[in-house]
């Protein structure tokens, strides 16, 4: 069973995402903010990563260039309330980058084809 | 056969001399009367010869007229003038046995002898001749060999018979000569008198005096009293040729002679004659009479023959004088007619030339005919008019006439006192010369002798103490001209010196009067076009009133006008309106259709301005319209005129280097005139006119007024002009403030949301979220998962709302990387595959089959493809079809009409960023840069948009439904544009709608960022 984890300061993001994923059949880890997340990455390596951008403290882009540091290939998609974000060079780095939206379809869709690639 | 006794004698004689009688009256004719005589006189006296004698009438000479030799022996050859002339002398006959027997007659016989009988034919007393009988053949039975009484008797009575008969055949031979004569002469008379003209008179004079003399030669001298010689005037014959060229002087010749002394001549020898000239070696005889009019002296008319022993005689000088006379009597008619014909000719020439300068105001008109008939009536090789120019100060050739050789005269033009022409003009006196080929004062010597022209006049055209031209008259002959003919030329010369001061005060008189009418014409078509625009202000409605002016027949009537106006900006010449029918048929029908008497020229204007407006005469109106001519000297005549402000004209359009094929040579006409519209000094724009259907020339006068309109017209677009400016200025003011508080307000709302929409869409994530595990879990449950559904949904739409309000607040530059379009489209689907399913919308892909990979915003291009699907699947609520294509094309995939930016609302316009190009497709940049496009569209089956609300589908904030923003495909342009494309809607009312968006495969629009 594949691991994801999901990084996102809003609780009932996390509930949600939870869920969703595991009923779609993922293993699911949460963390509530940057430094949790890097945390519980050097417990155990995940096989996805879905990081929220705006986070008190680092932000995503910040924690997506860390773990780009020490790991290259480990999918990432970048979910935000922001549209723009894409133009800011730093999200470059993930895999994906989606709009959140309570339809969690395209976001299941994203993570079966990179696990699938991967 | 002699008689025995004296009965039967006297009974023989008797029946011989009836046979005799029987035999000579049967003939009148003198030779044949004459055989018969000798033969019937031989015969029946059986002479062997017979010789019948007759008296010359003229010389008295007895002439032998037959002799008859009697067959069957030897002719008795005898020669018997000697007997003859005794018989005549003694008026008694001679009766010989032998002629040797007469001392006087011995030698005319030789040894053998002969006898002799001669009687004499004696008639009223007087001998006519003798008859003489020689030698006599042996009778039968043994009858005397010589004559006797009885035979004397015999021939005695017979001759009397002879002599009457001859004397009546002389009669009859004269009465028939006379009346041959007479005949003749009256033949002659008719033929001469049919001739009224000299030359066949004098032919037929020669001609006369052939038949009447039967001679080889003769001819008619005429007195010429200028010269005091005698000249050729006709003559017939084989030396005819001969005798033309000589002249004769009083005095000499035969010919001379008979002039001088009047007195006719006839020579029997003319060479042994004192007057025989070296000339004429083989003349044999002469007769020649002077041809005397009363007592003037009209000619010489002479015969003369080369045939050896011919004689004139008194009796040929009768006659000839005779014909001499009638002669006179014709050639003095035909002269006095020849008079009289050219004096009337003269007259009618110059009665037909005043009536031609009167009558006439065409200068051209009166100078041809005069030279005309300075040609025709004095039968010259050349004539010309010079008339002298003022400006120039020379005698230029005006007209010609006369021999086509001579035509092309070396000089055209004189200058005052040169030549015999600038002579006679600066004197005012006529000249002529009589060797033109050899006289130093003719100019043009070389060519004289070239062409053989010998004898000039040269008459001044004189007008008062001036002269105005010359006459110049030539001809091939050297006869000078004669003081008749020189005053003849010098009437010529005064009709057309009149006709020249006539010519010139009627062009003053018609230039004043055009000058009045032009002013007239000028000033009626300013005031009614003045007033025709003060109707309007609108500069399209105004140059509909120029151009109208300017083509309407009552106004300056031209065929067709373009006007162009000048851009600043651009520098360069706009056309901005053409008015001009496509034929010259649809020309006459318009304006005969307009020009009702009962209009006035501004109902005109104003009903051809309408014509206009509906399009009448487009495909000028086109032409004139895709006229940009850039402002600099070299781009042709349009230019030339805006730039150098002055009006030009073209005459020959398709060799003047100042017409240029891409501009005016479109207007594919021989002639037309170009005029600046000005206006305060500055040239606004330029009227071009031509008159391609009635191929009018345009005149010196239209240029004027044209110009003079042009002014006017200029003015009137410079005042349309400001008034449009300021309409403008102050609409574009009104629409800034619009804009302001637009943009104020979408800036504020545009902080707001970003503000808000952070804050209020991770709640919404998370309440539609949990909304659709409720609705997943009690979907078997009523109502709480529809309940659950609702929540789930209103999220949705709550999102969208969300999404679009932050599409259109934040800034739009995109973000563009290479990006499989497909795999994007892909991404899109996804999120719909629920509603699909739910909305039994079937889904129909036809994508290319190479996955168009262009650069692209992902983010900002799925939301513009989400808009455009959700949008699809509101309007299929009842299932359907959506279609989604791509298409990747080659060259410029918008050609056709781009609804959106053709149908946008202006404020939406000027809601667009100022660096981001309004029409991407049409930057010429982009659409030479752009090979490739991809095509996408979105089409449903959902019945179309009602074609009303059709032009505001793009306008923001415009909804028909009840689900969002009304932002939706204002975003989806506005994204679709920021990538360098466009977007067009396709709608089938009734049927569906299609969303069709062009992205370039490699290019980016200005601004953006190319990335790889």
């Amino acid at each position: 069973m594949k691991t994801i984890l999901v990084v996102d300061d809003e609780e009932a993001i996390r509930l949600l995402y939870r869920e969703e994923l595991s009923d779609a059949g993922y293993q699911v880890r949460v963390a509530a903010n940057a430094s949790e997340a890097l945390r519980m990455m050097q417990q155990a390596r995940p096989d996805l990563m879905t990081i929220d951008i705006k986070m008190p403290g680092m932000d995503g882009i910040e924690l997506l260039r860390k773990v780009r540091e020490t790991d290259r290939d480990l999918p990432i998609i970048i979910c935000t309330a922001y549209g723009d974000f894409k133009r800011d060079f730093g999200t470059w780095a993930s895999d994906a980058y989606l709009t959140k939206s309570a339809d969690l379809a395209e976001l299941k869709e994203k993570i079966r084809e990179l696990l699938g690639r991967a | 056969m002699f008689p025995h006794t004296p009965a039967e004698q006297r009974l023989e004689v008797l029946s011989l001399l009836y046979d005799a009688w029987r035999a000579i009256s049967a003939t009148l004719e003198l030779g044949r009367l004459s055989e018969l005589i000798a033969r019937t006189a031989a015969t029946t006296l059986r002479a062997r010869t017979a010789l019948l004698r007759l008296a010359d009438s003229e010389t008295g000479e007895l002439r032998v007229a037959s002799r008859f030799d009697a067959d069957g022996g030897a002719p008795c050859a005898v020669a018997d003038g000697p007997v003859a002339e005794a018989v005549r002398r003694e008026a008694a006959p001679i009766l010989l046995p032998d002629l040797r027997q007469d001392a006087r007659f011995a030698a005319l016989v030789g040894s053998e002898g002969a006898p002799a009988l001669c009687v004499p034919l004696v008639h009223q007393g007087s001998v006519l001749g003798t008859l003489g009988l020689y030698g006599r053949l042996g009778g039968a039975h043994g009858e005397p060999a010589t004559f006797g009484e009885a035979d004397l008797t015999l021939l005695m009575a017979f001759s009397a018979q002879a002599a009457v008969a001859i004397e009546n055949a002389r009669l009859f031979a004269a009465t028939e000569q006379r009346a041959t004569e007479l005949s003749t002469l009256r033949e002659i008379e008719q033929a001469i008198a049919a001739r009224l003209e000299l030359s066949a008179v004098l032919e037929a004079v020669v001609a006369g005096a052939l038949r009447l003399l039967g001679s080889q030669h003769a001819q008619i001298l005429l007195w010429d009293e200028g010269t005091q010689t005698l000249r050729y005037g006709a003559a017939v014959g084989p030396e005819a040729d001969r005798v033309e060229a000589h002249v004769f002087e009083l005095g000499r010749g035969i010919n001379g002679t008979v002039a001088l002394t009047r007195q006719p001549m006839i020579l029997d020898d003319y060479q042994g004659s004192p007057y025989a000239l070296p000339d004429f070696p083989d003349i044999v005889a002469t007769i020649t009479t002077p041809v005397l009019f009363g007592d003037r002296l009209l000619g010489v008319l002479h015969s003369h023959t080369t045939e050896p022993g011919r004689r004139f005689t008194p009796d040929d000088l009768r006659r000839f004088q005779l014909l001499a006379t009638q002669a006179a009597i014709a050639i003095e008619n035909a002269r006095l007619f020849e008079d009289a014909r050219v004096r009337s000719a003269r007259l009618n020439a110059l009665s037909e030339l005043s009536r031609t300068v009167t009558g006439s105001l065409d200068l051209q008109r009166v100078f041809d005919y005069v030279v005309r008939a300075a040609v025709d009536l004095l039968a010259l090789a050349l004539a010309r008019v010079y008339v002298w120019q003022e400006a120039a100060d020379l005698l230029h050739l005006q007209a010609s006439a006369g021999a086509p050789d001579l035509i092309p005269y070396p000089r055209e033009a004189f200058k005052p006192g040169e030549g015999v022409v600038g002579t006679v003009f600066s004197s005012l006196a006529a000249m002529t010369i009589t060797d033109a080929g050899n006289d130093p004062a003719y100019a043009e010597q070389a060519w004289a002798r070239q062409v053989g022209v010998k004898s000039v006049a040269v008459i001044p055209l004189l007008l008062g103490e001036r002269a105005v031209g010359v006459l110049s008259v030539s001809r091939r002959a050297h006869r000078p001209f004669d003081p008749e003919e020189i005053s003849l030329l010098t009437s010529f010369a005064q009709h057309a010196a009149i006709a020249i001061e006539n010519a010139r005060l009627f062009q003053e008189s018609e230039r004043l009067a055009q000058d009045n009418l032009l002013r007239l014409r000028e000033i009626s078509i300013l005031n009614e076009i003045g007033m025709a625009m003060q109707g309007t202000m609108h500069l399209d409605a105004l140059l509909q009133v120029i151009l109208t002016g300017v083509t309407f027949g009552r106004g300056l009537g031209f065929n067709r006008a373009i006007l162009l106006l000048v851009d600043e900006s651009r520098r360069v010449l706009e056309g901005r309106m053409g008015v001009g029918p496509s034929s010259g048929e649809e020309a006459a029908r318009v304006w005969s259709a307009l020009e009702s008497p009962s209009r006035s020229l501004r109902e005109v204007i104003a009903l051809r301005a309408v014509h206009l407006r509906e399009g009448a005469d487009a495909a000028f109106d086109h032409l004139a319209r895709s006229l940009v001519v850039p402002l600099r000297r070299d781009a042709g005549v349009l230019a030339l005129t805006a730039l150098e402000a002055r009006p030009s004209r073209i005459a020959d359009a398709r060799h003047d280097p100042r017409v240029r094929p891409e501009w005016e040579g479109r207007l594919d006409v021989e002639e037309f005139a170009c005029v600046p519209l000005v206006a305060k000094g500055k040239v606004v724009g330029v009227i071009a006119v031509d008159n391609k259907f009635n191929g009018k020339p345009i005149t010196d006068e239209d240029l004027e007024l044209l110009s003079v309109f042009a002014t006017q017209a200029g003015l009137a677009v410079e005042s349309a002009r400001v008034y449009t400016h300021l309409e403008e200025a102050s609409r574009e003011i009104q629409r800034s403030h619009h804009q302001l508080l637009h943009r104020e307000r979408l800036a504020t709302l545009g902080e707001m949301a970003a503000h808000v929409v952070h804050e209020v869409r991770n709640p919404l994530v998370s309440i539609g979220g949990f909304a659709r595990r409720l609705a997943r879990r009690l979907a078997s449950r009523e109502p709480e998962g529809q309940y659950a559904q609702i929540i789930a949904r209103e999220v949705d739409r709550l999102e969208r709302i969300v999404r679009d309000v932050q599409g259109m607040s934040r800034e739009v530059r995109p973000a563009l990387v290479q990006t499989d379009l497909h795999t994007l489209l892909q991404d899109c689907l996804v999120l719909f595959a629920e509603r699909f399913a739910e909305q039994r919308v079937q889904l129909r892909l036809e994508l290319d089959a190479r996955p168009p990979v262009l650069p692209l915003d992902s983010v900002q291009l799925k939301q513009a493809m989400v808009n455009l699907v959700a949008n699809a699947l509101e309007a299929m609520a009842d299932g359907g079809t959506l279609t989604l294509a791509t298409r990747v094309t080659r060259g410029e995939g918008g050609q056709s009409v781009d609804a959106s930016t053709g149908q946008l609302g202006s404020d939406e316009r000027s809601e667009e960023t100022a660096d981001l190009p309004n029409r991407p497709v049409d930057e010429s940049t982009n659409r030479r840069a752009v090979a490739e496009w991809v095509e996408v569209s979105v089409s449903d089956t959902g019945g179309g948009i009602p074609q009303e609300i059709l032009d505001e589908v793009f306008n923001p904030f415009f909804t028909t439904k009840e689900a969002g923003t009304g932002l939706g495909l204002t975003l989806v342009r506005r994204i679709v544009r920021v990538h360098g494309g466009r977007v067009e809607v396709e709608n089938r009312p009734g049927e569906g709608v299609t969303f069709r968006l062009w992205l370039p495969m490699a290019t980016v629009p200005r601004g953006g960022a190319v990335v790889i």
